[in-house]
């Protein structure tokens, strides 16, 4: 099952996902990453170094995630990208956008 | 006697006829003339011509032709040894003659008389006498007898030099041409598998064929080919019968034969497609073939068809539950090129059969002209589990036979019965799981998944199906099947809500983002899936929706 951690340092966020990230997993990060990026929060930083399962519905947290910082000029980072999940991130497309 | 003229058929008839008439008029000729006959036998040793004029004057009375009399008189007689009938006559007769005349009052009188000349040599003469009322209508039959005769000989002869310059080479000529049919026959005999030497090579499988043409040669083909752990096979029914089908029937089967040998692991809608582009070249004529073609792995069970407009396989289970695969059809192979063929993948289990049959069985007529149909074919198959393929084949034969009756065969009939005998060590391990309509119920999925050790991405594949099912069938009840194979993962997902067909959602957009820069939303989860699975296919099966992932290990 998927957990997180999530820390804020100064203005940098660094959200650690590890293990399944699955339909359920993912709407429960969904909810714990709702108003994660308010106030002086100027970089996110997703760590994905333990992530060993992703589904569409992670994808999407992931684009959900990656839309609200784009939207508050937040500078998003996705780090740690193991090659079974570049496989599906490739697949989804995002990873040119993300640029990695 | 198609092959007859006009004239021929004419003189045949003409003689029939004549015949006829010939017949009847002897048998009037001889009922009506032997009512109440008189018959005069006169000895010339006995002869006494002073008796002459009493003779003559008693026939005169009796009313019959004088004429008549002397003309038979002359005849017999040419050597001038007896001039005249009336040396015939016995002396002693004369009062006899009258008596006898009188009583029997005849219609007719036979005047027989064996006459002795010097060099005792005899003449026998026998001549009607007839009473004159009686005697047009006798001559008139006598002509129509005659003629009738006469006619008949000429038409004899006609018939005779028909048959002799027209027709025996005609009968010749159909001769040969059965001749030639029949080393035909044989050819097309050979082009079908041995399945006898086939045997040697089969310890997993049974395999029964047949192909009975309607007419000498057929436009039906199979073949079963065994390279490496693979069993290809092919059933195939051209259109129309007889010499033109059997022609491009070679044409298929040479092909189908090169495919084969070019290259041995192509899926068989590969090789569909190339007997497709193949034989709509030169094909003027527009003839096609429906046919099944397919790909069994002998130690797996995994089975591929595919299926160009034929008739939908049987399954027969060990259980003895007898149902059609619904394959998704595509074009007759030969009409239009470069036409897709799709694949379906399932798993043949231990001690089933496959049927696959060309429509010479389902369009079987019997004497109320109904068809054989596919209903009667599945319901006999029913609880044949158990027999070999050979019986089976044997069944249905018997079955359709007894089902036509009297009726002629009216197209080619053709059989292939496949049974996967024990199921082999590595044969799939199927896992059933039944779920709620409910996101929660991902869990048991991922953890079935998980305990069965499936890849992630097989169960990326499953999931999105899963949960595409709960965001849009409305459905009760989800059922998921899982096949392990050594090799790959056939996931059945089976739902009774709204029929859905998540192949035709794929999204593939120009750009993940929109023109503010912002990354799209939706269609991820069949995305994934389709790229994941080797294959994805969707069928919609009573008020099921059934989505068949195939997944490699």
């Amino acid at each position: 099952m998927g957990n997180y951690k999530i820390s804020q340092k100064e203005d940098i966020v660094t959200v650690i996902i590890s293990g399944h990230l699955d339909t359920l997993t993912a709407s429960q990060l969904d909810i714990e990453t709702q108003n994660l990026l308010s106030g002086a929060v100027r970089h996110l930083t997703l760590d994905i170094n333990q992530l060993d399962y992703i589904s569409s519905s992670g994808i999407r947290c992931f684009v959900r995630l990656f839309n609200e910082a784009k939207a508050n000029g937040i500078e998003f980072k996705i780090i740690g990208i193991q090659p079974a999940i570049r496989e599906i991130l490739d697949i989804t497309r995002i990873s040119q956008v993300l640029g990695v | 006697m198609k092959k007859l003229g006009l004239v021929t058929k004419l003189a045949i008839v003409t003689t029939a006829v004549v015949a006829v008439i010939f017949t009847l008029a002897m048998f009037l000729l001889y009922t009506g003339s032997k009512k109440n006959i008189l018959n005069l036998e006169i000895d010339d040793a006995k002869t006494d011509l002073s008796h002459t004029a009493e003779m003559l004057f008693l026939l005169k009375n009796t009313g019959l032709s004088f004429e008549q009399l002397e003309l038979y008189a002359e005849t017999p007689w040419s050597d001038g040894s007896c001039q005249n009938i009336y040396d015939l006559v016995q002396a002693d007769s004369v009062a006899a003659v009258e008596r006898r005349i009188k009583e029997e009052e005849p219609d007719a009188i036979i005047l027989k008389s064996t006459i002795y000349d010097d060099d005792a040599r005899y003449v026998l003469l026998e001549k009607f006498i007839l009473s004159e009322h009686l005697l047009p209508v006798h001559d008139a039959m006598k002509q129509i007898v005659h003629l009738a005769f006469i006619i008949l000989i000429l038409m004899g002869l006609f018939i005779f030099l028909v048959i002799k310059y027209q027709l025996r080479p005609e009968l010749e000529r159909t001769t040969r041409i059965d001749t030639e049919l029949e080393i035909a026959r044989n050819l097309q005999d050979k082009m079908l598998p041995s399945l006898e030497s086939l045997k040697g090579e089969l310890d997993t499988l049974e395999v029964g064929g047949l192909m009975k043409p309607a007419k000498e040669i057929g436009g039906d083909y199979y073949n079963v080919l065994k390279v490496g752990d693979e069993l290809h096979f092919i059933i195939a029914d051209v259109s129309g019968k007889g010499i033109p089908a059997a022609m491009f029937m070679v044409r298929l089967s040479e092909l189908y034969l090169l495919d084969l040998t070019g290259s041995s692991k192509r899926e068989p809608n590969r090789i569909a497609e190339d007997l497709n582009n193949r034989l709509c070249v030169g094909n003027a004529a527009c003839m096609f073939v429906t046919a099944i073609l397919g790909r069994l792995n002998v130690r797996t069970g995994r089975l591929e068809l595919c299926s160009a407009g034929h008739e939908p396989p049987l399954v027969v289970s060990e259980e003895g539950e007898a149902s059609f695969l619904t394959l998704d059809n595509d074009v007759p192979i030969g009409l239009v090129k470069d036409s897709p063929y799709k694949l379906y993948t399932t798993y043949l289990k231990g001690n089933s059969h496959l049927l696959l049959y060309t429509d010479g069985v389902t369009e079987a007529e019997n004497e109320k002209l109904e068809f054989f149909g596919s209903g009667r074919l599945s319901q006999m198959m029913k609880g044949q589990g158990e027999n070999s393929a050979e019986q089976v084949i044997d069944i249905i034969t018997k079955e359709v036979r007894e089902f036509t009756g009297t009726r002629p065969q009216n197209d080619d009939i053709t059989l292939l019965d496949i049974k996967l005998l024990s199921a082999s060590e590595n044969s799939p391990h199927t896992t059933k799981l039944e779920l709620a309509n409910d996101l929660s119920e991902l869990t048991k999925l991922l953890e079935m998944a998980e305990s069965m050790g499936i890849s992630g991405n097989a169960t990326l594949a499953m999931e999105e199906a899963f949960v595409n099912v709960v965001n849009y069938s409305h459905a009760d009840l989800i059922t998921v099947e899982v096949d392990q194979c050594p090799e790959s993962l056939t996931l059945k997902i089976t739902d009774n809500g709204i029929p859905f067909d998540p192949t035709l959602h794929r999204r593939e957009e120009e750009s993940p983002l929109d023109e503010n820069g912002f990354l799209k939303v939706g269609g991820e989860g069949i995305n994934l899936m389709m790229n994941l699975a080797r294959e994805v296919a969707y069928q919609r099966i009573g008020d099921n929706n059934v989505l068949t992932i195939i997944a490699n290990i």
